[in-house]
């Protein structure tokens, strides 16, 4: 039996991250996926064909946000005009949930177009937290943040990941998009126990998974988005799993992107996981 | 105010994104200036990487990830400058102008004005300015906001005595451009992969837009540039006639002749979305 997130937020069932290489097929088949997942800012400065497509599959499909340029960890001020484009956006295409990543993208004005990490300490669990309230009481709404794949470790920070996440969490009041694929990267790169990264996770406040493939370099892995998804990843799933006992589950699939059935194949494994698992059908949403 | 965490940022940032690379990029004075301290202090190594090789991830996808996104939409500044040197110039672009925007597609805004402003050593650097120019214009036509287009009925429909005193509002997505060069014949060319050399310099106009999801590029002659860039910038139609009827070479009665059928192309073109009377 699921476990509610404290928001009742809808356990979505299965879905992929919309593509454009997929645009034509979807509009084309109205293939039986129960969601997709857009990136916020492939959408927010466009008012041609994507925005147009995006409209029609908004009508047909429950559409989940989710941006990798909030910057939610920077320390440069608060973009109010990205905030607002960005709450324009989920209004126009009746946005599920919207959400980032526990990360910071730039400062002094810049964007790197990158995840970047934090350390984890005290500082930055204040300075998280402050942001995170501001940037919900504009937006109405929790924050749904993801943990980001991480390639260092900072000399400064004093928690593990995972009783940060906790901590924001509970301070913040936000929710959480949990990438079991990241906590699989992560935990290579920087040699900590998965396992005991799922034992201290808030689950209540989780409402979305990730799935994602990636790849390994042998001395450390590299958040990809490419091929299937590894059997130790849909382990960790699995454990999520027994843990909620099911949530709205994603499949990110970012380069050689292959056709919309094979990916779509890939998400509904995650179906089977499930069922065996929880010992009950998946929900439709 | 997180003014330790705002250091290590402006650390993290100045190391990753140095041109030269992570060893450089650590012992640059911007670095220094946000903390005075070595990569080994700030990142900890793991089992098998060392702290720079760590931080050297973030270094090296850095400039592979902008360079893959302009490398995508400047395909005839690259044909003209060979692909080691086209590389070469987006590192450097990169470099010397990052990214201020969350999205992506606002990357290349800057790149005509940087080879025409910042790199005229470079041969041929104003065609390919002009190039990076027409280049990056069919991307923000892509992009632009859409607009339901007026209909030559519409158009018709403006009272005789109105029509003088009357502006016409343009599609977002139109964009014009008055080159040095031949630059969209060069293109036209390039696009049915018969690209030449580096024309001689010979102006030419050329307007950009989007009608039903396809972007165009169109040739104008001169007076036609003039009259639509004159109705772009706001003008009545009445000032924008004077101005197409003041360009060099242009007859009076021929421009009277034909200025409705202009009208009726670029009603059909989509390029007017609304009448301001």
């Amino acid at each position: 039996m699921a476990t509610p997130n404290r928001w009742n937020l809808p356990d979505l069932g299965f879905g992929l991250g919309l593509r454009t290489d997929h645009f034509g097929h979807i509009l084309e088949h109205r293939p039986d996926v129960d969601w997709f997942e857009i990136v916020s800012e492939n959408f927010m400065n466009t008012g041609g064909r994507p925005m147009w497509v995006l409209d029609q599959i908004a009508e047909r499909y429950p559409i989940v946000m989710h941006g990798v340029s909030m910057s939610i960890g920077s320390t440069d001020p608060i973009d109010w005009e990205y905030m607002r484009e960005l709450k324009a956006l989920a209004k126009r295409v009746d946005a599920v949930w919207m959400g980032d990543h526990v990360c910071w993208t730039g400062v002094a004005g810049r964007n790197n177009h990158d995840l970047l990490p934090l350390p984890y300490n005290e500082e930055s669990l204040a300075h998280m937290v402050e942001r995170v309230r501001a940037v919900q009481d504009f937006l109405g709404r929790p924050l749904v943040l993801e943990n980001a794949s991480t390639y260092l470790t900072f000399s400064e920070t004093t928690m593990p990941e995972e009783e940060f996440m906790a901590r924001l969490g509970e301070e913040a009041d936000c929710a959480f998009l949990l990438d079991v694929n990241n906590i699989y990267v992560s935990a290579r790169n920087h040699g900590f126990d998965p396992q005991k990264y799922l034992e201290h996770f808030p689950y209540d406040r989780v409402v979305q998974i990730h799935l994602a493939g990636h790849t390994d370099h042998g001395t450390h892995c590299i958040d990809t988005h490419i091929g299937p998804v590894i059997d130790a990843v849909w382990e960790l799933y699995a454990d999520v799993m027994r843990r909620t006992g099911g949530r709205a589950t994603l499949l990110e699939w970012d380069q050689d992107i292959p056709s919309f059935e094979v990916t779509h194949a890939e998400v509904l494994k995650a179906r089977q996981y499930r069922t065996d698992i929880v010992l009950e059908p998946a929900s439709d949403g | 105010m997180a003014e330790r965490l705002e250091r290590l940022e402006r650390w993290v940032q100045e190391v990753i994104t140095h041109p030269d690379g992570v060893g450089a990029g650590a012992a640059s004075r911007p670095a220094e200036e946000a903390l005075a301290t070595t990569v080994e202090s700030v990142v900890l190594p793991s089992a098998t990487l060392s702290a720079s090789e760590r931080i050297g991830i973030y270094a090296g996808m850095y400039y592979l990830r902008l360079i893959e996104v302009l490398d995508g939409d400047f395909p005839g500044l690259k044909a003209v400058l060979g692909s080691d040197a086209f590389l070469a110039l987006l590192h450097e672009y990169v470099a010397a102008h990052p990214s201020r925007h969350y999205s992506l597609n606002m990357l290349g805004a800057q790149l005509a004005a940087y080879v025409r402003e910042e790199r005229a050593e470079l041969p041929h650097a104003a065609f390919l300015a002009e190039l990076a120019e027409l280049e990056r214009a069919l991307q923000e036509a892509f992009d632009a906001p859409a607009a339901e287009p007026l209909s030559t009925d519409e158009l018709l429909a403006i009272p005789a005595d109105r029509w003088a005193a009357t502006h016409l509002v343009t599609s977002p997505s139109l964009r014009l451009f008055e080159f040095e060069h031949p630059i969209n014949a060069w293109y036209v060319a390039f696009k049915e992969g018969d690209a030449g050399p580096v024309p001689e310099p010979v102006p030419s106009w050329t307007a950009v837009y989007r009608r039903k999801f396809r972007v165009w590029r169109a040739d104008l002659t001169h007076a036609r540039f003039e009259l639509l860039s004159a109705i772009h910038d706001g003008a009545t139609l009445g000032d924008a006639l004077e101005r197409a009827a003041a360009t060099p070479g242009t007859d009076p009665d021929e421009l009277a002749a034909s200025v409705g059928a202009w009208f009726q192309d670029w009603a059909g073109d989509g390029l007017f979305v609304a009448v301001d009377p």
